[in-house]
């Protein structure tokens, strides 16, 4: 409950179950999608990645070390420059919304549904630790996504966005952008070499 | 320097070779004066046409040198003699003389396109390039109203080879080289060619060197030299395949 | 010297002279340049025309399927839809605070090889196209009653309708007879003026005339009154399903929770694009295709322009007593070398120019059936910058392969001379 503030926009974006199911669409291990909306001076920036591309597991802490590595990821995400970097004229508006799975304390109304998912997702990952593309099995489909929203005020026009997540976690291989703003859309994949874009319209 | 009373033509001791090094063409000696009309009578293969591409500086000897009215051809770079040859020499050949895709009269007037010297003197006879070509070709009876304006290649060989003459002449050249110009005609068209060419190379005061095969044409000419005597080469290997 | 005008106007000369092979080898040069052109042409146009085609809507929600899929069957009518939204589905949706207007859409009829869309007043009040503009009547006005029409541009004028015609649908897709449906006759309301967009191929008609048309209320005598208003039969006539629906947010602020909330939808299987991402993805997806496609045409660039290499090569031999006479009258070597290389740059321009020519007047020519089959508005536009670059490239290009020949004439002459030797 923490993290639940009142901003409506980012309550909506964020899910909080552990386990995202198969609806999300791609949940492919390095790949974190980053979406970007824009109206008016606002923007909303949501960052979903594979929980595995930031810790490493996807599943239960059976450790002391994998429940540190969730504290830290948690302390990580919250930062939004960690996650993106927007130009100047961006300045953050509240409190970001996280959600990292199978962390007891970040959100309690849905503490239970992760317990209830984490054997399950326990299980099937013993399996797929080698990392390798996951949607492609339809039956593999329990896995787990750590997300991230952020408000700001833009005071100009957007000109560009960094993700700066390629290089804060050395798990992820790409970022796929989808920005949607009044009168443009971009969607490029970001990568550690690549990790700008150019917003042009926005 | 050219110098008004310097030959038209003065060959030294020329050597000619081809890449394979045997020589075609070994000349002690050879020199025209200014105006005369010489006749080089040849068999095929004697080094005639090699001796014409030496004089019009197309090739350079491998020893001796080529004065061109006062000039040393041989001595001059490739572009200077290209720029030569375009003032000074008019050339009429045994057949194929005419670009088939030009009129007739863009055919004559295509030397004053590569010398402003001959184009200048042109202008000095009509009030346009044209008109100077239309002059020259009525007086080697080829007016309009006889051909009515036929195509270059629907001409006879006796027609195009006036057409040919016209194109030697026009912006008066000081000197015209003809090589076998008659070979394909009948022997009444080629002494009457022959006659033209020199009366109208006479108008132009343009000194003539008349290559060919057929020794029964050296009458016509002021003095004759025959090609097997003046050079010292082999007849073999020479080139002459017009 | 006037050198380079001589050069010209010799080059010129001669190939008219040589018109026959000239003109094969500009024709064979044009059509490859016109395909090439061609190509980048048709993938920007369908780009910008897919592009224009919706506009101001922030999602499309449709059954789960393929993201790309929902977009090309609900927007451009490409392809059919393999499942619909509940109607109660639907009502939740449009009910939420974040939705500010839903335009639905239904599917699956046709009029004598027109699609026939069933949807309500959102759609003429809603929906927007080509960055905002709104759909207009050329004649008429919105459908009223259950049996009443509004017909696309490209409807009425090519099947010569007008306001007040009687005109019959039949269920599914495809120039069909008009037998599966008891003939319930529906009237032309309004007509829609052009937008360039398959709009102009639709036939619309309320929800309830496509209920119509699939129930028996057809044959009560109610139908053949013709004046039954569409809201009076709402109960009577209300949809189970609907194919898909676009929707406008109060805030785009809302839009990837929107997004997530029907992708999450758990009464049955819905998705949510937006449309502009979808495309995105789309190009993304042709982009290989369209290189492969830019990669052949360019090759077949390459072939023409060999083609002409190799006539010039060709005609060298029999050009070699022309290239004596240009250097007895004192024309050298590098002038041979210039003429040939003038032949080929003045060729590859002739033809570039008239392929650039000739693929725009195609393009008119095929902007018809372009956008029957495809959906897609060809502007014949005035020729751009690429069109210029290529335009050029070819003339390079030319002129590069042309120096092999030329080079070769110019060694040709210089060992020729006067006299050709062979």
């Amino acid at each position: 409950m923490t993290y639940r503030t009142a901003v409506g926009a980012l309550a909506l974006i964020v899910g909080h179950g552990a386990v995202a199911a198969e609806t999300h669409g791609t949940h492919e291990h390095g790949h974190a999608v980053l979406k970007l909306v824009q109206e008016g001076a606002e923007v909303v920036v949501h960052f979903q990645s594979p929980l595995d591309s930031i810790v490493g597991f996807e599943h239960e802490p059976e450790n002391d070390e994998q429940r540190t590595a969730l504290d830290e990821a948690m302390r990580t995400v919250q930062v939004a420059e960690n996650i993106v970097r927007l130009p100047a004229v961006c300045t953050l508006d509240g409190e970001p919304e996280v959600n990292v799975p199978y962390l007891g304390d970040n959100d309690g109304d849905d503490h239970d549904k992760a317990d209830e998912h984490s054997d399950t997702a326990h299980a099937e990952h013993e399996s797929t630790e080698d990392g390798h593309d996951h949607d492609t099995d339809e039956h593999a489909d329990v896995h787990a996504d750590l997300e991230a929203a952020f408000k700001y005020r833009c005071e100009d026009g957007i000109e560009w966005l960094e993700a700066t997540a390629l290089a804060t976690f050395g798990g992820l291989e790409e970022v796929e952008l989808q920005a949607v703003g009044s009168d443009a859309t971009v969607v490029e994949t970001l990568t550690p070499a690549s990790p700008r874009a150019a917003l042009t319209g926005f | 320097m050219a110098t008004p009373d310097s030959p038209a033509i003065r060959l030294a001791r020329i050597e000619f070779a081809y890449g394979d090094g045997v020589p075609v063409v070994d000349i002690a000696e050879l020199e025209v004066a200014r105006g005369e009309r010489l006749f080089v009578e040849g068999p095929s293969g004697s080094g005639k046409s090699t001796l014409l591409c030496l004089v019009a500086g197309i090739l350079t000897p491998t020893a001796g040198t080529v004065d061109v009215l006062g000039e040393a051809v041989s001595a001059l770079g490739a572009a200077a003699r290209d720029r030569f040859r375009a003032e000074k020499i008019g050339f009429v050949f045994q057949m194929f003389n005419l670009l088939p895709y030009l009129s007739l009269v863009d055919n004559v007037v295509l030397p004053c396109h590569f010398s402003r010297a001959r184009a200048a003197v042109a202008l000095q006879n009509s009030a346009t390039l044209r008109d100077e070509a239309v002059r020259l070709l009525e007086r080697l009876g080829l007016g309009a109203s006889a051909l009515g304006g036929r195509r270059v290649t629907e001409l006879s060989i006796g027609q195009q080879q006036r057409v040919a003459v016209a194109r030697a002449l026009i912006g008066r050249p000081p000197l015209v080289m003809a090589d076998e110009p008659t070979s394909a005609m009948d022997s009444t068209a080629r002494f009457a060619f022959v006659e033209l060419l020199l009366e109208e190379c006479a108008i132009a005061g343009s000194t003539v060197v008349f290559v060919s095969h057929d020794p029964s044409l050296a009458a016509s000419f002021e003095r004759s030299v025959s090609m097997t005597e003046i050079n010292a080469a082999p007849t073999e290997g020479a080139v002459d395949a017009v | 010297m006037r050198s380079s005008a001589i050069l010209f106007s010799l080059a010129a000369k001669s190939l008219l002279n040589r018109r026959l092979t000239a003109g094969l080898t500009v024709l064979s040069v044009a059509v490859s340049v016109a395909l090439l052109i061609g190509v980048d042409r048709v993938r920007t146009e369908a780009r910008t025309s897919f592009t224009n085609t919706i506009s101001g809507a922030d999602l499309i929600v449709g059954a789960r399927s393929g993201p790309i899929n929902l977009l090309l069957y609900s927007v451009f009518r490409i392809g059919d839809a393999t499942n619909n939204i509940g109607w109660d589905s639907y009502q939740e949706i449009r009910a939420r605070g974040e939705v500010a207007w839903t335009i639905p859409i239904s599917l699956g009829d046709s009029h004598r090889g027109f699609r026939v869309m069933g949807t309500d007043d959102g759609y003429f009040e809603h929906y927007r196209f080509a960055r905002g503009r709104a759909l207009a009547f050329s004649d008429g006005d919105v459908f009223v009653h259950v049996n009443d029409t509004v017909l696309g541009a490209d409807v009425a004028e090519s099947l010569g309708y007008a306001v007040g015609d009687a005109i019959i649908v039949s269920h599914g897709i495809g120039d069909v007879s008009f037998e599966d449906h008891d003939e319930l006759p529906f009237k032309v309301t309004g007509i829609l003026a052009r937008t360039g967009t398959p709009v102009d191929r639709t036939v619309h008609v309320t929800l309830a005339g496509i209920e119509a048309i699939h129930s028996a209320w057809a044959t009560t005598p109610r139908a053949r009154e013709s004046v039954v208003a569409a809201e009076a039969v709402e109960e009577e006539l209300k949809p189970d399903a609907i194919t898909a629906c676009i929707v406008g947010l109060e805030s785009r602020l809302m839009l990837f929770g929107l997004q997530r909330f029907i992708n999450e939808y758990t009464a049955e299987p819905l998705m949510a694009i937006v449309p502009g991402v979808t495309l995105q993805q789309l190009w993304e997806l042709l982009g290989a295709a369209e290189a492969a496609l830019l990669v052949v045409s360019i090759l077949v660039v390459a072939a023409g322009l060999v083609g002409m290499l190799t006539t010039l090569l060709t005609s060298l031999a029999e050009r070699r007593r022309e290239m004596a006479v240009l250097r007895s009258m004192g024309a050298g070597a590098r002038l041979v070398f210039g003429l040939l290389l003038a032949e080929a740059v003045l060729l590859a321009a002739v033809a570039a120019l008239s392929g650039v020519v000739v693929v725009h007047l195609a393009m008119l020519a095929a902007r018809p059936l372009v956008l029957a089959e495809f959906g897609f508005y060809l502007h014949a536009g005035l020729p751009g910058g690429f069109d210029l670059i290529v335009v050029a490239a070819v003339t390079g290009a030319a002129g590069l392969l042309a120096s092999v020949p030329a080079w070769r004439a110019f060694r040709l002459s210089l060992a020729d001379g006067l006299t050709v030797r062979t």
